[in-house]
């Protein structure tokens, strides 16, 4: 749900920020027009044309007679200007003095259209006016150069624009703020049963989403994978099942025919009325059939540990006691005195991880050492020294089993992963998977001459001090 | 009564398991030995001979272990250990949990099946026997019940806690007994930092057992392991 939210949060602020770079983008263009309009158009021009220009043309007229002339000087600065025409009018509103005057300008005006020319236009000329020398000097523009709008504002209008212009923006973001916040919200609204519905999918567990509103079709398609998940995940179920129970069927059908093995067997190889060459010859089937009946045990564990049927039956473990456990067991029973000669353990475990307490299912663990020892003793017949450290790293716990046999070879340490691969290593991947369900995992240690030396690691899960 | 004139019944619907359990026990000195190949064969059996303590197979035609086991306790509490090709922690926990007082899997070494018969029937009938009660370690007389090691008219005594560890070697004689065990069995769980103490114990008791205690022939040590009870025909 937070990543919706933070996805619903970062579409308004997304769309804030669009609203905001739109509004400056088009102040920009606004403003870009004006001033290409005014540089291209005449506008600026117009604005241009300075009181002083017209003033040193005033200057140069004179009296000649009762009419008045343009001096040359006068009449260059005038020929260079932007003006289209210009006369002078006297005190009665009549052009005594005219240039290049349209006929639709008139010769003679009122006060009146003096008056009304003088502020806008005359007959459609912009115009510009200019007191000199008891004239009224008018100059004409070009009709195209420039235009001008009137619009009548009340000062306190005019006091005040600032301070609406930024209300009015405010108003705007606060009107789009609100729209935005609120189609977020509805959205948010809409799309919180399917972001739910992902979870609960993703955690494994159906969804069942109501088909309407704004995420209807989503959440039609949803319901739709979640029923294909959940019959996938029940059949994939079923299979696992079927197939650990096959193994554990399988597994217990063996197990009479191989009690008569191993307990026959084992009679007779102590059967004083035997020749020893017969009781070695029992020895050697009682021996074989141990080593069926610990495969059996391991494929029915390492199945069940795969399709997660085994529960973990935590308790306090002692790791050092453990190992040694693990090696009297070695002694006690799987070796008899001519074996244990060719083998010779070596425990080492420092002061401090002999008092480590930690909590395990102790039986499992004690099933991956001995898989661990059973590696070296099953792989180096000739007999070896067999070296186990009980070792520690931050939160993990490991035991490292090392032998000066061949060691591990690299076939095996490339194909624990790969179960297709022939290679007969049930006994390491079964302690791999009994330290992966203790959160840790098998680790080779290659040899500087070759081979492989064998470290399990386990989460160091202390336990819990006794009050 | 001798731990060996016990009366035992096994019940197994595989003729050659009953057979092979048949003689296993009578090659380690039981006598009385009642086999049964079904439920109701077993309870027949079983009111009619009262066994000191049942064999028990689960996977029975007709009534199935369980069911059987509880028909048994309702008539009589004998010692029931269960014997069953199910090897799932559910059916032991269902087995240990209905009050069974073992539960081997098979397939299983006779001297395993054999230990646990012999463990229960101390357990419940407490056993008196003399050759029970008392042991010899070599020309050396244990005498549990007394404390004293007796040896050519000499009697020594032992200390409660050396009583402790040998009679915990003298069950698990011949085999490895850790360190942990021992100190566990004299000390409880909290035994840590017992190890240097034990040490003291166990020469102690060589003194007490061994002809040359700094060569010792009966209680040996198994390096970084724990010790060992040498066996009597070794």
């Amino acid at each position: 749900m937070k990543s919706l939210f933070r996805i619903i949060r970062r579409y308004s602020l997304m769309a804030g920020l669009i609203i905001v770079i739109i509004l400056v983008c088009n102040g920009c263009i606004l403003l870009g027009i004006g001033y290409y309009t005014a540089e291209q158009e005449g506008g600026d021009k117009y604005a241009k044309i300075s009181v002083g220009l017209m003033e040193r043309i005033g200057a140069e007229f004179q009296t000649e007679g009762e009419g008045y002339q343009l001096s040359e000087t006068g009449g260059k600065l005038l020929e260079e200007s932007e003006f289209v025409w210009a006369m002078a009018l006297d005190g009665e509103g009549t052009a005594v003095w005219k240039w290049r005057l349209p006929k639709e300008i008139k010769e003679r005006y009122s006060i009146q259209e003096v008056a009304s020319f003088s502020r806008w236009y005359l007959e459609d000329y912009p115009v510009k006016i200019l007191s000199s020398g008891g004239l009224l000097l008018v100059f004409g523009c070009d009709p195209g150069m420039i235009g001008r709008h009137s619009l009548l504002v009340s000062p306190v209008l005019l006091k005040n624009a600032p301070a609406y212009a930024r209300m009015f923006l405010f108003l705007n973001l606060l009107i789009i703020g609100i729209f935005i916040l609120w189609f977020g919200y509805r959205f948010y609204g809409a799309m919180r049963p399917v972001a739910e519905g992902i979870e609960q999918l993703a955690a494994g567990k159906p969804v069942r989403l109501e088909e309407k509103g704004l995420a209807g079709g989503l959440a039609e398609k949803l319901n739709e994978t979640s029923g294909r998940l959940m019959a996938q995940n029940e059949a994939l179920a079923r299979r696992d099942f079927a197939r650990t129970e096959w193994i554990a069927g399988v597994s217990h059908d063996i197990r009479t025919p191989l009690s008569l093995i191993m307990g026959h067997s084992d009679r007779l190889s102590r059967d004083g009325t035997l020749t020893r060459e017969h009781r070695m010859l029992a020895e050697n089937i009682r021996r074989q059939s141990l080593i069926i009946r610990q495969l059996i045990t391991d494929l029915n564990l390492t199945s069940r540990l795969v399709y997660q049927a085994q529960p973990l039956k935590q308790s306090k473990c002692l790791p050092a006691s453990l190992i040694r456990n693990c090696v009297s067991d070695f002694y006690n029973e799987g070796l008899d005195t001519e074996e244990a000669a060719k083998y010779e353990f070596e425990i080492i475990i420092s002061e401090e991880l002999e008092q480590t307490c930690i909590e395990a299912d102790e039986g499992l663990l004690l099933r991956a050492v001995r898989n661990l020892l059973g590696n070296s003793i099953r792989h180096n017949p000739a007999g070896c020294r067999v070296k186990i450290s009980l070792i520690s790293q931050v939160g993990k716990i490991g035991f490292f089993v090392q032998d000066t046999g061949a060691g591990i070879p690299e076939t095996v340490v490339i194909n624990m992963e790969n179960p297709e691969s022939g290679v007969h290593i049930m006994g390491l991947r079964l302690a791999d998977q009994i330290a992966k369900v203790h959160g840790g995992r098998l680790e080779f240690v290659e040899r500087p001459k070759g081979g492989y030396d064998v470290r399990m690691w386990i989460a160091e899960n202390t336990c819990p001090t006794e009050a | 009564m001798e731990l060996y004139e016990r009366k035992i019944m096994a019940v197994d619907d595989h003729r050659g398991i009953r057979q092979l359990i048949d003689g296993i026990l009578r090659e380690h000195g039981f006598t009385r030995v009642i086999l049964a190949g079904n439920g109701e064969e077993a309870m027949r059996l079983f009111l009619a001979e009262k066994p000191e303590l049942v064999i028990l197979d689960i996977m029975l035609p007709g009534e199935d272990g369980f069911t059987l086991f509880q028909k048994m306790r309702e008539k009589e509490n004998v010692p029931i250990l269960f014997l069953s090709a199910k090897d799932g922690d559910e059916d032991r926990l269902l087995g240990l949990g209905l009050g069974a007082d073992d539960y081997l899997t098979k397939p299983f070494l006779p001297e395993e099946l054999v230990l646990r018969i012999h463990a229960i029937l101390k357990r419940t009938y407490r056993v008196t026997e003399e050759r029970e009660k008392s042991f010899c370690i070599g020309n050396r007389e244990i005498l549990p019940e007394r404390a004293l090691v007796r040896y050519k008219e000499r009697e020594v005594p032992l200390t409660a806690k050396e009583l402790l560890l040998l009679a915990k070697l003298n069950e698990n004689r011949g085999r490895i007994v850790t360190f942990d065990a021992l100190c566990g069995a004299v000390w409880g769980d909290s035994y840590y930092g017992y190890e240097n103490t034990l040490m003291v114990h166990i020469r102690h008791l060589r003194e007490k057992i061994e002809e040359d205690p700094s060569h010792p022939r009966w209680l040996l040590t198994a390096r970084g392991l724990g010790y060992r009870l040498v066996k009597e025909d070794a």
